[in-house]
């Protein structure tokens, strides 16, 4: 169609009110449509050029870009969002809106409500882990399953007509899998009765000639189960289920056409729906009577997992009753496969990180407590690097050994070990231990997940002496010979000889030479929204406290004083002459020095957000005028700590300093002691009244050399300590997902924090700055 | 000076406070109080602190005068101020030296809040001295044995400006208040708010979640005190779903995509 005939048609259509060039422009734009998308933008001509011509003018611009994603015949519904946005933010909005169009409006409108797994993760992970109680991952994959470590899910739902069902659908599959872990269902044990000894789930499944069957009838009775003791703890979940999830019914009905063994498996899923749905058994279902009861009773939330065993065995009875053999369906959407050997092994594998962990635990708090009992006199002589055996705990005499032997023979009784955690001690073999709050913590994890602590653990706990290190001290005294000295040399904490080793650290402070690149202006264009609130939290945070009342001078009169003193004065006192308001800038008095871990660890994602949270905070300080200083810090070995100087107290913030902060790279280790007593130095010469030091860091101290596990923790605890005495207060903000572990002991319960997902540090730490100082 | 009897009556609980004790509490508190030691009570928001003060109070059968601090507090809003009354100037006591002449209980709510000055005050009354300096009265008051001093603070806050001094603190008898243990918790939302057992335990279960969110970029968990809440716009026929979003996720977080989490979390159990 020529423009001349789109003319026309136009004229038409607008009457002869609008300008003849105005006209022409327009039907020259719509004459480069192909023709079904011209016709479509000329059914919304009447609809739009009436509200705002310029809308019609966007809309004909982006129509070619939205037929790409968007049927032509859904330009209706384009059309009406976008000038519902119009009514609401104008035209510039609309327009902007109607640019979007592939972004935002694409799925809801070609009929796809479909969710992908990327939009809801930040939304539902937080969820999963409340009610999980413990980290977990989501991961995208064809097979749905969970192995009690990583929820793998469709990278998309589509199943659902509406989008809010999708997403309901991913929380119902989320909330279901979650439930094999609180269920038990991995862990779960035939019992032990007369001759039969108690099989493991694997090895009861192995018994059934066909195991797939026996696998999928296993899974369906604990799905049965599970649905049950949902309707029980989330309600909500399954009335929002009830809504939609009969889309799945039809699904499966339509399996059922197979026949024999495998249309009883698919009856039974259609059961399984039905139950979660809410329906009574429904007409025409497959099931013999007799199975129907069963599932009823099965459907009970208070039902173990052992009792899904047996369920198993009468299922599979009735199975093989039926000639035609089980082909295995596709799975319900939401349950997925059971992957019980994956399962297992993240089980176990957690269980032991966390024995080695309570291990560790114990063998610190154990030697902890020793040494503390045999007194301070030989504990101060005692030199480690001579005596291996004596560091930490010396070993066990036969009487005690032999105590915490029967003791570690048997699982320790859960009722007593409970009311002992909740005490606060350990009673072993008749010897009584403090328990230090990150074993608390620990025991009761593992009592919550395995139902038992091992008492393997705790004689590991006793039998084994400072294993780990007596390896690190071994390796540690290759470099003996060279003390260090210098003009920066620190002394090093040893908690095993409860003294300090002189001079241990060589501390070299370099500079980093400044690198021009757009790293900075990349950060403040990535975050200007953030950065505007920020300079305004800020600013508003530094003129918080400068009215200062009751004044001998000022700039105006504080009336309370004023009252105060004429009262006083009456009632024959010598009234105050401090009457004044006065204006004072700058009474914030904090020097905050942060310390960048600069470790190799930190490469990647981790450098670049703390990179950019320190343009953030340069930004938000230089509002608000704190004096601050930025250091950051690696090295190997003792002998070469290096402390790099990003920004000194006196400094400006300026290109050189913003090109130091592109300039920071991952280094080598983490030798903290000797970072925190650099920077401990430096704070104490300011002259604030509060001197912050916080730390950036990855992940625990460790260095190349013997500076690692219990000995680094030590070592920076006590390093820490010292600041505290040197009037700095320590806080530390992390990224180490075992920060719990070991945080609480080196910083004190409330001076940490701990970031879950790095790329939230940005806009975290400007928000932690300001609570600490306020 | 004679105490102002009227203004102390206000002060007496005349309705017994309800409270299920978590373990000893009340015992050492009673013990405490035998013993002229002041207590120290932490923990977080709404897990109840200041509930346990009026029950202690009601059982002890003294008045207790509860002073919300803020940081504008200063050591005369404690202790007492000359007013002036139709040309004349009246002493009037502060909440301290009220409780302090009637031997009552004096509870500091948010101790860390008040101004630092007004430890000078604080620290000779709760020693052995127990004693009150009022310096514009030149009178310098013993605090009989009935009256106690309790302070309150929460240790999550991590304001390093907001930090009791040791001086302070080993003055105290201090006890720990965490959230209850999920049965007691549910039967006190049950109690408090009237509401079945079955919406008690849910949103007992609902807190547990968001406890569970803490250093995922909570501050803080929901609190008894805001499940009580939720619990009573239920019980006012407001939808559990609607109760929720009020009382426990929009007074949680401003953060969208956190509160759309805990929505989810409501959602899931109502």
């Amino acid at each position: 169609m020529s423009a001349a005939r789109i003319n026309d048609q136009l004229a038409v259509l607008l009457g002869h009110e609008v300008a003849d060039w105005q006209r022409e422009e327009l039907a020259e734009k719509l004459s480069l449509l192909n023709p079904e998308i011209r016709r479509q933008a000329l059914q919304q001509l009447p609809v739009i050029w009436p509200v705002s011509s310029a809308l019609y003018d966007a809309f004909v611009d982006q129509a070619a870009k939205a037929s790409s994603c968007l049927h032509p015949r859904q330009f209706a519904n384009w059309v009406k969002a976008a000038l519902d946005v119009y009514e609401a933010d104008g035209l510039r909005q609309a327009q902007l809106f109607l640019e979007e169009v592939e972004s935002n409006f694409l799925c809801q409108i070609r009929g796809e409500a479909g969710v992908r797994l990327t939009e809801i993760e930040s939304r539902l992970l937080p969820y999963a882990r409340s009610i999980l109680g413990r980290e977990l991952k989501f991961a995208s994959a064809d097979a749905v399953s969970f192995d009690t470590s990583t929820l793998f899910l469709p990278a998309e739902i589509n199943l659902f007509s509406q989008q809010s069902h999708n997403f309901l659908f991913y929380k119902f599959t989320i909330t279901f899998l979650l439930s094999l872990d609180r269920m038990r269902t991995f862990r779960v044990q035939t019992p032990a009765g007369g001759s039969d000894q108690s099989l493991s789930l694997a090895q009861f499944l192995a018994k059934f000639e066909h195991r797939q069957l026996a696998v999928d009838l296993f899974y369906l009775a604990e799905a049965v189960r599970i649905v049950a003791r949902l309707r029980h703890d989330f309600p909500g979940l399954l009335a929002d289920f009830a809504e939609f999830g009969s889309a799945l019914l039809s699904q499966v009905a339509t399996e059922e056409g197979a026949g024999g063994q495998s249309a009883f498996v698919a009856a039974l899923r259609v059961w399984l729906v039905q139950q979660a749905i809410g329906l009574e058994v429904s007409e025409g279902n497959l099931l013999p009577e007799a199975v129907i009861e069963r599932l009823a009773g099965h459907a009970d939330g208070s039902r173990q997992a052992v009792h899904s065993l047996l369920l198993t065995e009468v299922l599979y009875r009735q199975a093989v009753t039926y000639a035609a053999p089980y082909l295995p369906g596709p799975p319900l959407p939401f349950m997925g496969v059971l992957t019980i050997d994956a399962a297992l092994t993240a089980i176990d594998q957690r269980q032991e990180e966390r024995q080695e962990k309570v291990i560790e635990a114990l063998r610190r708090m154990m030697a902890e407590q020793d040494k503390g009992a045999k007194g301070d006199g030989d504990g101060a002589d005692e030199v480690p690097e001579e005596s291996p055996a004596g560091h930490g705990r010396p070993p066990l005499n036969d009487k005690q050994g032999s105590m915490l032997l029967t003791a570690g023979n048997r699982d320790l009784d859960a009722a007593e070990l409970e009311k002992q955690i909740a005490q606060g001690v350990l009673r072993i073999g008749g010897m009584e231990f403090e328990l230090t709050e990150e074993l608390k913590e620990l025991l009761r994890e593992m009592m919550q997940e395995e139902g038992r602590i091992p008492g393997q653990a705790i004689v590991s706990a006793a039998g084994r002496p400072a294993g780990g290190l007596t390896q690190a001290a071994k390796s540690e005294d290759e470099d003996e010979s060279a003390q260090a000295v210098g003009p920066l040399s620190y002394d090093e904490w040893d908690f095993r000889r409860a003294g300090f080793r002189k001079n241990w650290c060589q501390v070299q402070v370099k500079e980093i030479s400044p690198v021009q690149g757009t790293f900075v202006g990349t950060t403040l264009q990535k975050y200007r929204g953030l950065l505007v609130n920020l300079r305004r939290q800020f600013e508003m945070l530094s003129v918080h406290e400068t009215f200062v009342k009751r004044q001998r001078d000022g700039d105006e009169i504080d009336l309370d004083a004023v009252v105060e003193a004429l009262s006083d004065a009456k009632a024959g006192l010598s009234p105050s002459d401090r009457l004044f308001i006065r204006l004072q800038r700058n009474d914030r008095q904090i020097a905050a020095l942060f310390l960048l871990d600069m470790s190799s660890s930190t490469e990647g994602w981790v450098s670049t957000a703390l990179k950019e949270s320190l343009i953030l905070m340069c930004e938000a300080l230089s509002a608000l005028g704190d004096s601050y200083a930025i250091y950051g810090f690696s090295g190997m070995r003792r002998l070469r700590s290096e402390i790099f100087t990003v920004k000194e107290f006196n400094e400006a913030y300026d290109a050189t300093i913003k090109g130091r902060i592109a300039a920071i790279t991952p280094k080598e280790y983490t030798r903290m002691g000797p970072a925190i007593r650099h920077a401990t130095g430096i704070l104490a010469s300011t002259e604030a009244r509060i001197r912050l030091l916080i730390t950036l860091s990855d992940g625990k101290p460790e260095d190349y050399d013997g500076y690692k596990g219990a000995y680094a923790i030590e070592d920076t605890r006590h390093a820490l300590i010292e600041a505290k005495m040197a009037g700095v207060h320590p806080f530390c903000i992390t990224v180490d997902k075992e920060a719990h572990a070991y945080m609480a002991h080196m910083y004190g319960e409330v001076n940490y924090i701990f970031i879950d997902q790095v790329e939230k540090l940005p806009r975290r730490m400007p928000e932690i700055y300001r609570n600490l100082t306020s | 000076m004679k105490v102002d009897t009227e203004r102390f009556a206000e002060h007496r609980i005349k309705e017994e406070p309800f409270y299920l004790a978590q373990g000893q509490e009340m015992r050492i508190a009673r013990a405490a109080y035998e013993n002229q030691i002041p207590l120290l009570l932490k923990g977080p928001t709404g897990c109840g602190k200041t509930r346990f003060m009026r029950r202690l109070a009601w059982e002890l059968n003294r008045p207790l005068i509860t002073v919300s601090c803020h940081d504008d507090l200063s050591t005369s809003d404690l202790v007492g101020r000359y007013l002036l009354k139709g040309g004349e100037a009246v002493w009037m006591d502060g909440p301290l030296t009220t409780a302090v002449r009637a031997g009552a209980i004096c509870y500091l709510d948010e101790i860390v809040e008040a101004r630092k000055d007004t430890m000078v005050v604080i620290h000779p009354l709760a020693d052995d001295r127990r004693e009150l300096p009022i310096e514009k009265l030149g009178e310098l008051l013993i605090a009989p044995p009935e009256f106690a001093l309790a302070v309150s603070y929460n240790p999550g806050y991590q304001s390093v400006l907001k930090d009791l001094k040791q001086s302070t603190r080993q003055r105290f008898l201090a006890m720990e208040f965490l959230y209850p243990p999920a049965e007691l918790e549910a039967e006190i939302v049950m109690v408090e708010a009237k509401v079945s057992k079955k919406i008690a335990e849910d949103l007992v279960r609902l807190a547990g979640m968001t406890r569970e969110l803490k250093d995922a970029g909570l501050q803080e968990g929901a609190s008894t005190r805001l499940l009580i809440h939720a619990a009573l716009l239920i019980k006012g026929n407001i939808s559990p779903r609607q109760a929720c979003q009020a009382a426990v996720t929009e007074a949680l977080t401003d953060d969208h995509e956190l509160a759309a989490s805990i929505g989810d979390m409501v959602s899931a159990i109502f």
